[in-house]
């Protein structure tokens, strides 16, 4: 019973939790790769407006230096301003912008006076405000330096390097140099450089300290590809982006690496070799300086809230989910705990306790309907059980009339085989089954004067109560006809000159009279074939009439058998006014009679096959020596056989009569 | 010895217009210290003390006497030996005439000249030769039209001053051609910039500084002078002949210690690597490892001989001492070569611990 509850609310449960599970897992996967691709889509975009709003900051102070350095050149060349002047202007310079370190404007060897190699007006901030000095000497070549080599030869504004000056209080600097010229024999030279020395302090602090996500970073590298700014420690100013390729053997890095110092800006995918992480590198460049910004945003963390959004949805998911399914429990409990006390109700019900109460669910649905089926039901059974009750009783009454019904017809058939023990001019043996308790059929037989012996077989038509009572009639009636005849012949024996008195008992007479008997006042219009017959035991004459009775089987002691043909009269019983004819035969000792009725011969297997007359006389031709109680058993034994178990539907009525010859000759 | 800037330097290379007060104050108060610990070194006590000087700043350049220095090859070999880093500022053989130190590292040409320059018991001599195959190269850019060296006529070429001007400038007068030279700073930038259509590098240095600054091996075209007739050995080891002649067995210590700290370094090139970063951080100079590892294999290739018939570690062949010495008198900076016997004078230590004395 618990197997049975937990099935279907199992059933129930995964059924539906499993449709609801499959759903939310759809609906939660489906979520997080939409929002994913919607967030990477924006990624891009955010990570390169992020990085163009940092080069757009940078830019807002690097940019105006080279514009102004350029005002100071076009003025040197167009005005050939005076020491003083330079000194001047390079002190508002430095006044005008704060991000200015110190501002020099270096000749040509000999460019700006005839013999001395070294010309360059420096001033410089300090603590205690501007100073002015100049540069150059033996210790300090300066045309073969970078700052003022390099734009010297390309003749073009030139970022250098960053470095750190340690003189300028150790920090990060960054000179830009601007080439001014002069005319020389019609040709325009240089003739010397500005420069711009800029703290970049600033920008370190900004690019180091530009949070992106948890774990993400920006870094600064030069034209070369050194990193000026660095999260991983003993990387800025040591390593440069191609070096820590080759130390990593990263093909990738090298190659973004060439596009970063070449001014390019991408979006890529890269894994960081700082913290190891997937994500995104964007990069692109200062275009004052040339340098290149990269932004490095980790997967994991640009996907947080994605991932805390498919959290939430799978939280709330999940707990939907377990709301549902104590949901499901709760109803399918619901369901199935009346199913479970019905099921209880109806065992008992089943188990004998009609009255028994069944559960009434309180809700109106199919359960109730089921409950209130099983109430009528349990009131049929009821009422069914009790009428049934009744009827068996009074069944069991009439069977146990019945019973006694056979009982007494039984008893009103001679059994005693041998009849006449101290004779021994026949054997005779005679059964009767019949189909019910009681049957219509009937054998007799007895002495009927000296040496006369009668026996008859008769079938009353139709079956049960009323052919045993017609049985009972007929077989009485024709015992009495038989008796009356018989004195009445004995009577006639003591005429003198009459016939013998063994011609007196004449079945057909006997028939005659009985039916006559039988058909008065048979309403119920029923009839008995009857064979009858005497013997004559000291003759072996045999006198007999049948009343539309099946022929009997003579059997002649050779062992040829043979119907014995019988004249077509009616049935006895029908009508009155009938005449019985008596034919006479002789049996030799050892000749024998076989009487039946049709429950005999119209006996059927399951086949519905007869066993017929030809069965019947082939089984007598090969009875040989045998006794009449054998005779009898053996073709009841084989018609029961025959019937293999089919039901039996008439009575079996035999008689088997083996006349012996006269007491005489037996002895 | 490279002037050559590894990539970006703090004081030496990228200094602007004023001195380095700190670094100098730095540098003498780690002097001093050295100098209290090594007197008061127990172990030290025994040892003789002697000092090197080195062309320049730390770098795997000079590997060997670093690690023969941690590994404590000197101290077995009896001598307590400080090592001088060398710099812009510092001039070996100035620290050599002035006592500062006892033994100095310079390029084979450097040596001939101080030797020339120098008589007496002050007069340089040379005791083994590191470097035997030179470093020094000219590098072009492969799509420009050097195809080779004499396409170099009228180009812009960007060159260090002193013994690395040597074999370019015998180059040049040997093709008969005449490039603008320019002095070259402390970094390549102006190559880099296109300034200049060719410049100097070191193959161990300079050269692996245009890789890592974005360029690939066959964007440069390079030519190695050692492949033009001009090959000039590099790094060799000095003292002052009055060193010699007082204390032969303290050169032959240092002369054997600093071989067999070379061939350990080449031998566990990241052991040595490990100490010659650990030197550079010292120095506060830029570190990077993949840089001073291509450095070390490089010296590997230039010190060590490659194939039968090389000169072995340590040993000058008289061939390479003429052919620098005809190439200085050939420019004009040496009236006469001093002979090969008095300047050569280290032979006998290679064979042995106990080779014969000093050659007189």
């Amino acid at each position: 019973m618990s197997a049975v509850k937990r099935g279907l609310a199992f059933r129930l449960s995964a059924l539906v939790l499993t449709g609801a599970g499959v759903v939310l897992a759809a609906i939660v996967v489906t979520t997080y790769f939409l929002a994913r691709e919607a967030l990477l889509e924006h990624a891009e975009a955010n990570a390169r407006n992020k990085a163009q709003a940092l080069v757009n900051r940078i830019e807002s102070v690097l940019a105006p230096i080279p514009r102004v350095a350029q005002g100071l050149a076009y003025d040197l060349e167009d005005q050939g301003l005076s020491e003083e002047s330079i000194f001047k202007r390079q002190r508002r310079f430095l006044s005008d912008n704060d991000s200015l370190y110190g501002t020099a404007v270096a000749y040509e060897p000999g460019g700006r006076i005839a013999g001395r190699t070294y010309y360059a007006p420096y001033t410089f901030r300090t603590p205690l405000g501007p100073k002015a000095t100049f540069l150059g000497g033996e210790n300090y070549r300066y045309h073969a330096m970078d700052w003022y080599q390099i734009p010297r030869e390309l003749d073009r504004i030139e970022w250098s390097e960053p470095y750190y000056d340690e003189g300028g209080g150790n920090s990060l600097m960054s000179t830009c140099s601007i080439p001014f010229h002069k005319v020389e024999n019609g040709r325009r030279v240089v003739a010397g450089v500005v420069t711009a020395d800029v703290s970049l302090e600033w920008l370190k602090r900004l690019v180091a300290g530009t949070s992106v996500l948890e774990t993400g970073y920006a870094y600064l590298i030069t034209k070369s590809g050194t990193y000026v700014t660095h999260p991983s420690p003993g990387v800025a100013f040591h390593e440069s982006i191609f070096s820590r390729a080759e130390e990593r053997g990263d093909e990738n890095l090298r190659s973004i690496g060439k596009d970063m110092i070449r001014g390019g800006s991408r979006f890529v995918t890269v894994t960081s070799l700082h913290t190891g992480k997937p994500g995104f590198l964007v990069y692109a460049p200062l275009p004052s300086t040339g340098w290149s910004l990269g932004v490095f945003y980790p997967r994991d963390e640009l996907l947080a809230s994605v991932n805390r959004l498919a959290f939430i949805t799978a939280g709330l998911g999940g707990g939907g989910f377990v709301l549902l399914a104590l949901l499901i429990v709760v109803i399918s409990r619901s369901i199935t705990r009346p199913l479970t006390r019905l099921t209880a109700a109806a065992r008992e019900v089943a188990g004998g306790r009609l009255d028994a109460e069944l559960p009434t669910p309180a809700a109106r649905d199919e359960v109730r309907e089921l409950a209130e089926s099983f109430g009528h039901m349990q009131t049929s059974l009821r009422d069914y059980i009790r009428d049934l009750t009744q009827a068996t009783a009074s069944r069991e009454r009439m069977e146990s009339e019945l019973r006694i019904a056979h009982d007494i017809q039984m008893g009103i058939l001679p059994k005693i085989f041998p009849p006449f023990p101290d004779r021994s001019e026949i054997d005779l043996y005679a059964s009767l089954t019949p189909a019910r308790e009681v049957g219509g059929d009937f054998y007799d037989f007895f002495p009927c004067g000296d040496d006369q012996f009668c026996f008859l077989v008769g079938d009353v038509s139709g079956k049960g109560v009323p052919a045993a009572f017609y049985m009972a009639v007929a077989k009485t009636l024709i015992k009495a006809v038989a008796e009356s005849t018989s004195y009445g012949a004995q009577r006639q024996g003591d005429i003198p000159g009459a016939p013998p008195s063994r011609r007196c008992t004449d079945p057909g007479r006997i028939l005659t009279r009985a039916n006559n008997d039988l058909a008065q006042d048979n309403d119920s219009c029923m009839f008995v074939t009857i064979f009858c017959a005497v013997l004559d035991m000291k003759t072996g004459e045999l006198r007999y009439a049948s009343a539309g009775h099946n022929p009997p089987v003579l059997l002649r002691a050779g062992g040829t058998a043979q119907y014995l043909p019988t004249r077509q009269e009616p049935v006895a019983g029908a009508m009155e006014g009938v005449t019985y004819t008596t034919d006479t035969l002789t049996l030799a000792p050892g000749d024998g009679m076989l009487l039946y009725t049709d429950g005999v011969t119209e006996a059927m297997n399951p086949a519905q096959e007869l066993y017929g007359e030809p069965r019947l006389l082939a089984r007598a031709e090969r009875f040989g020596e045998t006794e009449a109680r054998e005779r009898c058993e053996s073709i009841a034994a084989e018609v029961h056989a025959f019937a293999a178990g089919a039901e039996q539907s008439d009575d079996i009525t035999l008689l088997s009569l083996i006349y012996c010859g006269p007491e005489d000759d037996a002895n | 010895m490279s002037k050559g800037l590894t990539l970006l330097r703090p004081c030496d290379a990228l200094r602007r217009r004023r001195p380095c007060p700190r670094r100098a104050f730095l540098g003498a108060l780690l002097l001093a210290w050295a100098a209290i610990f090594c007197a008061s070194s127990p172990a030290a006590a025994g040892a003789k003390r002697a000092a090197l000087v080195l062309q320049w700043q730390p770098q795997a350049q000079f590997a060997g006497f670093y690690v023969a220095q941690a590994k404590g090859f000197y101290r077995e070999a009896g001598v307590d030996l400080e090592i001088i880093p060398g710099g812009q500022d510092v001039v070996a053989s100035r620290l050599l005439a002035q006592g500062r130190a006892q033994f100095a590292t310079m390029f084979l040409a450097t040596g001939i000249e101080r030797r020339a320059g120098s008589k007496g018991p002050q007069a340089v001599v040379h005791l083994a030769q590191l470097v035997q195959r030179s470093a020094l190269m000219l590098v072009t850019r492969a799509d420009s039209g050097i195809k080779e060296p004499r396409d170099l006529d009228g180009k812009t070429v960007s060159l260090w001053d002193n013994e690395f001007r040597l074999q370019p400038r015998a180059l040049f007068q040997r093709l008969g051609i005449h490039p603008r030279i320019l002095p070259q700073s402390s970094t390549l930038g102006l190559f880099l910039r296109g300034g200049a259509d060719a410049a100097s590098a070191m193959w161990y240095n300079e050269y692996h500084t245009l890789l890592v600054s974005g360029l690939d091996a066959g964007d440069l075209r390079i030519f190695f002078y050692r492949d033009l007739d001009l090959n000039f050995p590099e790094d060799g080891i000095y003292t002052l002949e009055k060193t010699l002649r007082a204390d032969p067995e303290l050169c032959r210590a240092v002369v054997s210690a600093s071989l067999r700290g070379w061939r350990y370094a080449f031998e566990h090139p990241e052991e040595a690597l490990d100490i010659v970063l650990g030197r550079m951080r010292e120095a506060h100079v830029p570190v990077s490892r993949v840089h001073q590892r291509f450095m070390l294999a490089r010296m590997k290739d230039i010190m060590l001989p490659a194939e039968k018939g090389d000169t072995p570690l340590g040993e000058l062949k008289q061939a390479d001492y003429d052919r620098v010495a005809k190439a200085l008198t050939g420019l004009g900076l040496l009236k006469q070569a001093p002979a090969f016997g008095e300047f050569s004078r280290g032979g006998q230590f290679l064979a042995g611990p106990d080779a014969g004395g000093v050659a007189q």
